[in-house]
């Protein structure tokens, strides 16, 4: 009887901290108007439209955590036709790894349409970023900072990205 | 771009530069990448008229910056083999 009551228990246990890892992915959708800190693994289940200005549209606030694009565009302000027509803010990037280590983003998937960059990989040590279209944004398509070590960018796609002003553009 | 990072097999175009490897990047490695028609030919209003090139290698040579199988037409301090052209084959064959 003790025996069946103990396995009981960690049935039960095992089942909680099960749930509580499938419920550790962030889902994310909709208008984003502040800089959305991501802690945890995400995906997006919808566009993401982003209205933030002088700051990145999505951070990475936590090491070791992905974002997975899952097919979905993120999209900043720029005009699809003209662009930033030619000026760019260097602080409106789409998505950043804001310093955190061992993050990743995985397409499919578009980021788009930044004052920025479409992805900065700024101060982090491992990161990756993989599958990901980046269209239209003012400086690079993905750029990796002089801080930044071991990244690896692999089977992405970059598309009219960069402006004449600044010696940046797909990658 | 900075230390140790490898950037493989990607597709740049129509950028107004394809990919550029700056100054202070040390020990990385571009391979096995497509950068075509940076800048685009049509200039589109995105991005505006300028000097571009598919592959800018900014850093000194002693940097060690590996640059392997990558298909280019323009490219500063990078070697930029012509892209083939595709060749026809003979009906019969």
């Amino acid at each position: 009887m003790k025996t069946h009551r103990t396995i009981a228990v960690v049935f039960v246990l095992g089942a909680l901290v099960v749930q509580a890892r499938a419920a550790r992915a962030e889902d994310i959708r909709g208008t984003i108007v502040r800089t959305l800190m991501l802690s945890e693994d995400s995906r997006l289940v919808g566009d993401v439209t982003c209205q933030v200005t002088g700051a990145p549209c999505i951070a990475f606030g936590a090491p070791n955590i992905a974002l997975t694009l899952n097919g979905f565009a993120v999209t900043g302000g720029n005009d699809a036709a003209t662009g930033c027509k030619g000026a760019n803010v260097g602080t409106e990037t789409g998505i950043t790894t804001n310093g955190q280590a061992n993050v990743g983003i995985r397409g499919p998937g578009i980021v788009q349409r930044f004052q920025g960059d479409g992805i900065l990989f700024n101060a982090t040590v491992k990161g990756w970023v993989q599958g990901v279209t980046t269209s239209t944004n003012c400086m690079s398509g993905i750029r990796i900072g002089p801080t930044s070590s071991a990244i690896s960018v692999e089977s992405n796609i970059s598309v009219r990205n960069g402006a004449a002003a600044a010696a940046c553009g797909g990658i | 771009m900075g230390a140790n990072n490898i950037i493989e097999a990607n597709t740049a175009v129509g950028n107004s530069n394809g990919i550029v490897v700056f100054a202070q990047a040390v020990n990385n490695s571009i391979r096995q990448n497509l950068a075509i028609g940076n800048p685009p030919i049509q200039q589109s209003n995105s991005v505006p008229a300028g000097g571009g090139v598919d592959i800018w290698d900014q850093s000194p040579p002693n940097n060690n910056n590996t640059f392997v199988g990558n298909t280019c037409l323009t490219a500063v301090n990078a070697p930029c083999p012509a892209a083939t052209s595709a060749v026809p084959r003979k009906p019969s064959s």
